[in-house]
């Protein structure tokens, strides 16, 4: 797996988020699973609110972020927060959120055709080891860009995710 | 006292009877046995609206319940609540809701919270024994809040919740503020619930937290001891009563609950956005 190490400066992002098993009506990368559902929700918003809002976007590039607790491995419970990187909080709209992503050392891993929709984080554990690192903190997320074509030209799409990392310790 | 609240019982007995008819309040009084002015005076005390605000009020909930719930025509039901024509109806419909009556015909819902639900006597004694909320109009400069959302509405019990989800983060935190959303994009969904504390630098938002921005503005503040125990009756006053004496208009696009934590007397505010806030927010 292609996988670069970086630091990254802070992003804040501004969304909505999901709590649970998003995966509990429908499988991954199916549109009517609870990720589907929360993005298309969140379009929706930008739609009808395109105008005011455009000002704060830093970018259009879409993120979708996974973010693990206690409750992730015994229940399968985690949060999802989907939404687009801002430059102020100052306008952001009542309806809405806002995460931080934090600054730190990341490992990208861009991700090409058919791997998107495979288990390529299945062994990201050992493919971090294999090269000094591991999991810094319990979260990581997915950047949609004009590279990604979406679901039904997956073929030609490309997306990067994000994990933030740390030296492996001993 | 209790002789007068039963009359005022009679009377909120007879409007729910006569929804439809073309009653006057002079009957209302009658009913009680009360002269007309002492009759008026008695129920504004009491319902904290006069008769006929409370008529209307009640044949609009109800004409607004048919306009959701059947396919009967707009005119149909504007009559049979003894409005004289739709125009009419649609005025005192739009004073009360906001919105036209076609509107809510189309769109199927109407926020509950500005529908004058027949008054009774658990309302009246609340009234009795709590007096009203006190508002206070206040400017609050923007606030922004490190939280998380919760899936219920505030309660006494949620504040342990809220307590248990932001105590790990703000061990020393004396307050927090509940924001309930009432959004137009989720009129088919229970508001948003969100309860956070004020964060002074983005930048130290934990990443298992998130943001919400209060905005800057005019709100209306209500304090009353056991607030969350009444908030029922307390929503009741706010928005019918309250709301049909003032000129301000409420935002019932937010709710805002300031809940404080200090052991010898825990204490919430509930804070409403006013109409004229300069935030396009509302």
């Amino acid at each position: 797996m292609e996988m670069e190490f970086i630091s990254q400066p802070a992003v804040i992002l501004m969304g909505m988020s999901f709590f649970g098993d998003p995966f509990k009506d429908a499988g991954d990368w199916s549109e009517n699973n609870e990720i589907g559902r929360l993005s298309q929700r969140f379009m929706d918003f930008m739609a009808a609110s395109h105008v005011s809002l455009e000002g704060i976007l830093a970018s259009r590039d879409f993120y979708e972020v996974h973010i693990y607790n206690a409750e992730t491995e015994a229940k399968g419970l985690f949060e999802v927060f989907v939404g687009y990187p801002i430059t102020a909080l100052n306008e952001v709209p009542l309806e809405l959120s806002c995460k931080l992503l934090p600054a730190g050392q990341y490992a990208q891993v861009n991700l090409r055709g058919e791997t998107i929709i495979s288990d390529w984080y299945k062994d990201l554990d050992r493919d971090l080891a294999d090269r000094g690192w591991q999991r810094g903190r319990p979260f990581f997320f997915q950047v949609y860009d004009r590279r990604y074509k979406g679901m039904d030209r997956i073929a030609e799409s490309e997306l990067t995710a994000y994990i933030p990392v740390e030296p492996r310790q001993a | 006292m209790d002789d007068q609240l039963n009359a005022i019982c009679r009377a909120l007995d007879f409007i729910e009877q006569h929804l439809k008819e073309d009653i006057r309040v002079e009957d209302m009084a009658e009913c009680c046995g009360y002269s007309l002015f002492y009759f008026i005076r008695l129920f504004n005390q009491t319902v904290h609206l006069t008769p006929y605000d409370y008529l209307i009020r009640r044949r609009l909930a109800e004409a607004a319940r048919e306009l959701i719930k059947t396919k009967r025509r707009l005119v149909d039901i504007a009559l049979d609540y003894d409005f004289q024509n739709p125009e009419t109806f649609a005025r005192a419909f739009n004073r009360v809701f906001h919105t036209p009556p076609s509107q809510v015909r189309k769109s199927g819902v109407l926020d509950s919270r500005l529908i004058q639900r027949a008054c009774g006597r658990n309302q009246l004694l609340y009234y009795r024994d709590y007096g009203t909320p006190k508002a206070q109009q206040c400017t609050h400069p923007q606030i922004l809040l490190a939280g998380s959302p919760f899936d219920s509405d505030l309660t006494v019990e949620m504040v342990e919740q809220v307590v248990a989800r932001l105590n790990p983060f703000y061990p020393e935190m004396r307050e927090f503020i509940w924001i309930s959303t009432y959004s137009s994009h989720s009129f088919d969904r229970q508001p948003a619930y969100f309860a956070g504390v004020e964060l002074h630098d983005w930048t130290a938002l934990p990443t298992n937290l998130y943001a919400r921005r209060l905005p800057s503005g005019h709100y209306a503040c209500f304090r009353q001891r056991d607030l969350l125990e009444n908030l029922g009756h307390i929503r009741a006053y706010v928005y019918q009563s309250w709301q049909a004496n003032t000129t301000e208009t409420i935002s019932s696009k937010i709710e805002i609950f300031r809940y404080s934590l200090s052991k010898n007397s825990p204490s919430t505010e509930l804070i409403l956005p006013l109409f004229n806030n300069n935030d396009s927010s509302f």
